[in-house]
């Protein structure tokens, strides 16, 4: 029987889950709308200007759906997680408080960018707009994530007596762990992002036989590659010192992930495996990898961390360790099919052969993968506790029973929801034709402007 | 005597007060959709579609507000209203839903623009609703148990000024409606209905046992009498329909209605100021709310300078 804690905990999961689905999509269409338009005005090239326009209507829809799913998760949080609310409205509220403001310069900004489209004399200050709405939606999800920097290491109070005393919350705001994460998080998600994109691209590439839609499509998706490539580089930079900087800052976490028993030096780097009555079984061993890849020295002296330093019960579950192994090796394969994709690019090779168009598919989905699957490691590798060595989770819940029918109906109405609204904006798309799209960019006054000329 | 109000209150009031204004252009929306579809398809989805993404943004602004100012009050609404809340959160994905689809749907037997555009309007009413069931509650303290943390709607619906006040505020939204979208209707008919609403939410209002400035009820009185008096005139019915205009005096008289409780809620049974953040974070906040504002003027004066070129813009056109 499931308690109301797990449930709890299950239907911010999933809601969480949902919207991070929708909102890597909503930032990385925001970045390369911004792109887009900005090479469309540069070169005067029409097709990269019908391409943001037609995205635009895809930002929209996935902006329209995403609010409402953060608005969800800003109202569960309170009411699924009072104790933990009250706790950070005290100490570590601001960074939502400025998420507020990146989410209007977003929302003003988009209403104006796509509504008011021909309104604009000046297309550099329309594309502008883009800009803002761009910085609107990687700022919103920086914001969040110094509160979930601050949920791994807390800083900027002292707790006396089980209360918190010596408030600092500009020093809540800087939690030690907060660039790390904020760099790691803003570049993973771009990228997951950019590679479902892509993916939709090269399905609409394979369908669409016209030359137009053919020019249009092939160089959605040679600029798509580029940003995604950028941000998946950035994001294994990111990610291994991220995973550093746990040995410092999170050393049980670390020892979960790396499934270290024992702290050792020379560590190994243990690939897949499970525990077997107390055995790892099942498992590929690669001596001292580990202990390369955390000093980034040979025959390092220093230890790595092991879960036998800490007591078993403060332990998260472990098989952290294979969703750590999952969002590796899955951004390894990712990151190799990225190269190759820049490869033939610079080598001003055609990127839309059957190959790469369907490898390009592959990735989007395996991408979305390795994306949910960092996040679970995160938050998982967390576990027992809300925030690290503060709040356990069991003392942050709502334990109250009217969570759970609801609950059930908020996961039914996601699973329909979710899914319509990614049918919907590719369907809505597909009704315009690539050639309409086109003329309507033609026709445009900015087009005018310069043709006449 | 009007008691002084602390800043950061005052804060919030006026962001409560901004959020409830831009509200009320969705709920007076949904009226003119549900009875007027085809006259709204001119007058009223052109000003509706930009601006209903604005109001989530404030509704997202207020909470956290209020979480940063009277943080020890979370599990109070948390666990009284665990059920509307998770309700209203269905609700409220369903709402932006259906908006966007009726904005982009395309041409369809079974689901067409209407049929969205009307299940919107609707939800639109239940949230409505729901936020003043929740307000009211605050405020006259029927059907909630502090100590408890429970809230029983029967013990709420059964005194008479909680339901007044919602049933009051509906009708002068009503009757709103017709003057901020300007539709067509009978030329005494929105005078009748705001006063008749004015008078039901008004009086309902007192009731609620929970007064403290009642003075300053003379200033929501006074602009609601207002706006049907300079609509009835043709030489000054321009004036109030100036949606920027409406929206103000609509947030003022919202902020007056609600500083008119002040500090009290539940029925003076609980003072805000016990229950404020520590002396750290509502420096922090206060700075924040500062420069913060600042960004948000900011960007109003750039929406309206873009959508007044682009409204001009159009009315050249059409004179041409």
């Amino acid at each position: 029987m499931v308690s109301v804690i797990d449930f709890d905990r299950i239907l911010m999961g999933f809601t969480l889950g949902a919207h991070i689905l929708i909102v890597t999509l909503s930032i990385s269409l925001a970045v390369i709308i911004s792109a887009a338009e900005f090479i469309g005005l540069k070169r005067k090239d029409v097709y990269f200007e019908s391409l943001a326009r037609r995205l635009a209507k895809a930002l929209v829809i996935f902006f329209a759906v995403g609010t409402a799913s953060g608005t969800v998760l800003a109202v569960e949080l309170f009411s699924l997680w009072p104790a933990f609310m009250v706790f950070i409205a005290k100490i570590d509220i601001l960074p939502f408080y400025y998420e507020v403001f990146a989410f209007f310069l977003e929302t003003i900004s988009l209403v104006l960018y796509v509504y008011y489209w021909d309104a604009f004399h000046n297309r550099y200050r329309h594309w502008a707009l883009s800009l803002f709405v761009a910085i609107g939606t990687v700022m919103s999800a920086v914001f969040i994530t110094m509160i979930n920097a601050f949920m791994n290491t807390p800083a900027g109070f002292t707790i006396v007596n089980g209360e918190p005393t010596d408030i600092n919350p500009l020093a809540a705001v800087m939690a030690p762990s907060g660039f790390f994460e904020i760099s790691h998080v803003v570049t993973t998600t771009l990228a997951a992002g950019s590679f479902l994109l892509l993916a939709y691209l090269a399905f609409s590439y394979l369908r669409n036989h016209t030359q137009d839609s053919k020019i249009f499509y092939r160089k959605a998706i040679t600029l798509t590659s580029v940003v995604g490539f950028i941000a998946l580089a950035l994001a294994g930079i990111t990610g291994d010192s991220n995973a550093r900087m746990l040995i410092s800052m999170q050393p049980l976490k670390y020892a979960a992930i790396e499934l270290n028993m024992y702290p050792t030096d020379n560590a190994s780097e243990i690939i897949g495996g499970i525990m077997v009555n107390g055995h790892l079984e099942y498992y590929i061993s690669i001596p001292h990898l580990q202990s390369i890849l955390a000093f980034l020295t040979l025959n390092s002296k220093t230890v790595v961390p092991g879960l036998s330093q800490f007591p078993s019960s403060l332990w998260p579950p472990l098989f952290v360790h294979l969703t750590f192994d999952v969002m590796v090796g899955g951004g390894i394969l990712v990151g190799l099919f990225s190269l190759y994709l820049m490869y033939s690019i610079i080598r001003k090779r055609d990127p839309t052969g059957r190959f790469s168009l369907y490898g390009m598919m592959v990735a989007g989905a395996l991408i979305e993968v390795v994306d949910d699957a960092g996040w679970v490691t995160d938050e998982v590798g967390r576990q027992p506790w809300i925030i690290y060595n503060v709040m356990t989770v069991s003392q942050a819940a709502n334990t109250s029973p009217s969570v759970i029918p609801l609950g059930i109906a908020i996961i039914v109405f996601y699973l329909i929801i979710v899914p319509f609204t990614f049918y919907f904006a590719a369907k809505v798309l597909r009704q315009e034709r690539v050639e309409e799209e086109l003329e309507k960019s033609r026709g445009s006054e900015w087009y005018r402007s310069f043709i006449q000329k | 005597m009007v008691q002084i109000i602390y800043p950061e209150i005052g804060f919030n009031l006026a962001i409560l007060a901004m959020f409830f204004a831009i509200l009320s252009t969705e709920l007076m929306a949904a009226s003119a959709i549900l009875f007027k579809y085809k006259e709204s398809q001119h007058k009223v989805f052109r000003y509706l579609i930009p601006i209903w993404e604005v109001t989530g943004t404030f509704f997202v602004f207020y909470v956290v507000n209020l979480e940063a100012l009277i943080p020890s009050a979370l599990p109070l609404i948390a666990y009284s209203f665990i059920t509307y809340i998770l309700i209203f959160l269905i609700l409220y994905v369903l709402r932006n839903a259906s908006i966007i689809f009726a904005e982009y749907i395309w041409k369809n037997r079974g689901i067409n623009r209407r049929f969205l555009y009307s299940t919107y309007a609707v939800i639109t009413f239940i949230l409505g609703a729901m936020i003043l069931v929740i307000y009211t509650a605050f405020i006259s303290g029927r059907g909630m148990d502090y100590s408890r943390m429970t809230f029983n709607f029967s013990a709420f619906i059964s005194f008479i000024p909680d339901d007044g006040f919602i049933i009051g505020s509906a009708v002068l939204l009503f009757g709103f409606s017709s003057i901020f979208y300007g539709l067509d209707v009978n030329r005494v008919l929105p005078p009748i209905v705001i006063i008749a609403g004015m008078a039901i939410a008004g009086v309902s209002f007192v009731y609620l046992g929970n007064l403290n400035n009642p003075y300053v009820l003379a200033v929501p009185i006074i602009l609601t009498v207002l706006v049907p008096v300079l609509w009835f005139y043709d030489k000054t019915r321009n004036v109030v329909q100036n949606k920027t205009v409406f929206q103000g005096i609509m947030a003022v008289s919202v902020f007056f209605l609600a500083y008119s409780q002040y500090p009290y809620l539940l029925g003076k049974s609980l003072n805000l100021l016990s229950l404020l953040n520590n002396d750290a974070m509502q420096t922090q906040v206060f700075y924040t709310t500062l420069i913060g504002g600042v960004i948000l003027l900011l960007l109003s004066l750039m929406y309206f300078n873009v959508a007044l070129r682009k409204n001009e813009k159009d009315m050249v056109q059409q004179i041409e």
